[in-house]
């Protein structure tokens, strides 16, 4: 319910007074005052909200002139309309009330209808007038502003009834990440592009805004269907802009049919047409219409039920073996939830997770399977079984939960579980939304020894810089992000890469959504650890796992396994050579809990340890003014070996372009001047580190054209 | 609602244009019409015009015109339209008295005509 506007009436004689108010008061709040200086006094409290005033020119103690110039003089209140209410007996009167400064008259005696027409036109004048002190335009496109845009179309709809109209909104999927890797300037251009794009196409009598960050909006008249061709067009000038190449952009249509729904909510409703088609490829726009509408109120229904469902026991977890690809062992399994709603019989996860995502309860519903999970892992152990890990997804709104610690703290203790046996899945996007606070939460719970299992793998835009930061136990690569993979062998390089550079940071992989024999293969043939899908074991109910338990020999934990490999990850070596012994005493200090480092002060001890350690050497920090320039011969023998098993270098010595190019010249895969922060060396040796895993995968890309490199640090 | 129409054509006002001022309630305008003689301001404009006090005499008279216009009194209005303007200018004239005496007898009438709509109405 709008609140009503407020009108001041200034009259002193009390029949006139009321008479007026009656005939208001329908249509607004009134105030009455006997005279101006009571007038003043209520204006001093209500200031603003008062909307109107309407002023009778003859009182006692002070009349409707002085009160007039007494308003009208004040800034805080010569923008409230005034009328005044004179007895048509002289025009004098009203010219004088005029000059002073009312906006209008109504004569006495009242005609209601006249002074109700008068008092909601000026009103509407004066609120027009104030918006020219709305922000008109958007400063970055020059459309028009949200705030504007809403009063235009409220205007347009209001002068033009007869006219058909739709609002048309635009949404650019992933706005962010343009932002992100081509940076905010580069993202502007964009923005402006498509604004001139809508200027161009909508033609003159179109209403154009920007109507939030990524998002336009349109109100057009109603002349046509609205065809995908129309709209793939749209995208296809878009793409034209630098930078714009993946820009991807859904529209959405609201037809205008109820005109008293706030311009706001058809807003909404077509920014919600267009979210639905997100992600969909080759759709281009979505209408809000009866199946949006029915989709939402069946949300609605859903989110109705859910707390209900959640008392009453509806969910039921399923339990999906993983097992060990190269001998078939089981060696853990996923929880996942199912929901038998007593009428409509079993709900698909793909139908309610998501809702519950957005909507919030999806933190309940999470909690609920920790406990179920946890529940039947203790009764397994009652029962006597070896232990099995289970593992649990952690949503992104859990993260955000600042009690979840402790619920699953509390969860395991009341199970009596060591944290081990939960593995927590977490979405690999909610990584790159968030990564400081995601990283610092994660990291805590692995501290306290449960452990971490990175979902969706592959499907996010993680850079490998980020991958080393985060705390993660075990990769699980969805294959239908790599489904493509299977099919093009041209680039299986991708699949191969992901799995060696997992065993470089010593991660076990689980493949999940194995569906097919060939699939499982590749898997096997290029040595990923565990997978799980349809094609090795369906989710089934727990007491079906149960008797799979039985029958199985004891069950491996694949989060046991990423353990032994991070114990692994410290014994790489780091060959340090270096004829100044204070150097290298810095380099194994800062570097010296990421790697085992073996020193060398020149050559021929250099030479020796790259014989003993051979394919341990992870990377080879190599001083290039050795004694005698045995550094070079050092290189060459780290090229020869490269021809087997690369053994990335980062050469160092004092900055000079010269040794820097020799170095370069004798194969060196980076150069770190010296002095440098030992923080620069340790991203250098990452970087060379990455870099040769990465072509030792894809020897026919070009690293630094990938993305997936991030930055390069030269 | 014929008997209240008559009433209102037999004192010489418009029923139509009134009754729409008070959203055509009968209740309403009758609540008002008391109001309207509980008014001072036609003795007011009777002392002034005795003490010879124009300006006074013709904020009472306005007021009267005002309250009398709104309330539909149509002979009453146009009697007290006759002493306002020359009021309104400040001109001394010797016929205040008789116009004074026109209005007294018009508020009698309107009086009179307030009383024959209550003994009309049901209520």
């Amino acid at each position: 319910m709008i609140a009503k506007k407020k009108i001041l009436v200034v009259e002193d004689n009390t029949l006139n007074r009321m008479l007026l108010c009656q005939i208001l008061a329908n249509d607004y709040d009134v105030v009455e005052a006997e005279n101006g200086k009571q007038a003043l006094e209520i204006l001093e409290q209500e200031g603003e909200r008062i909307s109107l005033i309407l002023l009778d020119i003859v009182m006692p103690v002070m009349d409707g002139y002085t009160f007039l110039s007494i308003v009208k003089a004040s800034p805080s209140y010569s923008l409230i309309p005034v009328i005044v209410t004179t007895q048509s007996d002289s025009e004098l009167d009203e010219v004088a009330a005029l000059s002073h400064g009312a906006a209008d008259f109504v004569a006495k005696p009242y005609r209601p209808q006249i002074i109700l027409h008068r008092v909601a036109s000026i009103i509407h004048l004066r609120e027009t007038a104030a918006m020219i002190n709305l922000i008109q335009y958007d400063s970055l496109t020059g459309l028009y502003s949200k705030a504007f845009f809403y009063q235009r179309v409220k205007e347009t709809l209001l002068q033009r009834p007869d006219q058909e109209f739709d609002i048309i909104c635009s949404d650019i999927v992933n706005f962010k990440l343009i932002n992100d890797i081509f940076g905010v300037p580069a993202g502007d251009r964009i923005l402006c592009g498509i604004a001139d794009l809508y200027l161009t196409h909508s033609g003159s009598r179109a209403i154009c805004c920007r109507f939030n960050a990524d998002q336009f909006a349109c109100l057009l008249e109603r002349r046509w269907e609205y065809t995908d061709e129309m709209f793939q067009q749209a995208c296809a000038e878009i793409s034209a802009l630098p930078h714009a190449k993946n820009v991807v952009m859904k529209w959405g249509i609201y037809h205008v049919e109820n005109r008293n729904i706030p311009v706001e909510q058809m807003c909404d409703r077509a920014i919600l047409a267009a979210r639905t088609i997100k992600g969909q490829y080759g759709k281009y726009f979505a209408k809000y219409d009866d199946n949006l509408r029915n989709k939402l109120l069946w949300e609605q229904t859903v989110t109705n039920n859910m707390d209900a469902a959640l008392q009453e026991k509806q969910f039921e977890i399923y339990l999906q073996p993983k097992f060990r690809i190269k001998d078939n062992r089981l060696a853990g399994a996923e929880a996942l939830v199912r929901w038998k709603h007593p009428e409509w019989g079993m709900q698909s996860p793909a139908q309610f997770i998501p809702l519950f995502e957005r909507n919030g309860f999806i933190t309940k519903l999470d909690q609920y399977v920790w406990d179920r999970a946890c529940e039947v892992l203790q009764d397994w152990d009652r029962k006597g079984y070896p232990p099995i890990a289970v593992s649990v997804n952690v949503s992104r709104a859990d993260i955000y939960n600042a009690d979840l610690e402790d619920i699953l703290q509390r969860t395991i203790k009341k199970y009596e579980l060591p944290p081990a046996r939960l593995h927590l899945e977490i979405t690999e996007s909610a990584y790159t939304e968030t990564p400081k606070q995601i990283v610092d939460v994660v990291g805590h719970l692995r501290e306290l020894g449960f452990i971490i299992e990175m979902d969706d793998f592959g499907a996010g835009y993680s850079s490998l810089n980020m991958l080393n930061e985060m705390p993660v136990d075990i990769l699980k690569l969805d294959m239908k992000f790599i489904q493509s993979e299977t099919a093009k062998p041209a680039n299986q390089g991708i699949l191969r890469f992901i799995i060696s550079l997992a065993r470089w940071m010593s991660l076990s992989v689980v493949a999940e959504g194995v569906e097919t024999q060939e699939q499982l293969e590749r898997l096997r043939a290029i040595g990923c650890d565990f997978a799980q899908g349809y094609y090795i074991g369906k989710p089934m109910p727990v007491k079906d796992f149960e008797v799979l338990l039985q029958q199985s020999p004891p069950p491996l934990d694949c989060g046991e396994e990423s353990l032994h490999r991070a114990q692994e990850r410290q014994n790489q070596i780091l060959l340090l050579v270096d004829e100044d012994a204070g150097y290298r005493n810095e380099v194994r200090k800062a570097l010296g809990d990421r790697f085992q480092i073996v020193e060398a002060a020149d050559g021929r001890t250099a030479l020796a340890s790259i014989a003993v350690y051979d394919r341990r050497i992870a990377a080879a920090v190599l001083s290039m003014t050795l004694p005698e320039e045995s550094g070079f011969e050092v290189l060459e023998a780290l090229q020869r070996e490269k021809a087997f098993c690369r053994i990335p270098t980062v050469a160092t010595g004092p900055a000079g372009m010269q040794l820097e190019g020799k170095a370069f010249a004798a194969g060196a895969d980076d150069f770190a001047a010296k002095p440098h922060l030992q923080t620069s060396l340790l991203k250098r040796i990452q970087h060379v580190i990455y870099a040769s895993a990465f072509e030792e995968e894809m020897p026919d890309a070009a690293p630094d054209g990938c993305g997936l490199l991030g930055g390069q640090n030269s | 609602m014929q008997e209240l129409k008559d009433a209102f054509a037999a004192y010489g006002a418009d029923y139509e244009a009134t009754m729409r001022r008070f959203m055509g309630s009968q209740p309403m305008y009758l609540r008002f019409l008391d109001m309207f003689f509980q008014d001072d301001s036609l003795q007011k404009l009777g002392a002034a015009l005795d003490a010879g006090d124009l300006n006074a005499a013709f904020e009472a008279a306005h007021t009267l015109k005002g309250t009398s216009g709104n309330m539909g009194l149509a002979p009453l209005y146009a009697a007290v339209c006759a002493i306002v303007e020359p009021l309104r200018t400040g001109t001394a004239r010797g016929d205040y008295p008789v116009l004074y005496q026109v209005i007294q007898a018009e508020y009698q009438k309107a009086d009179a005509f307030r009383h024959s709509l209550k003994r009309g109405d049901p209520v």
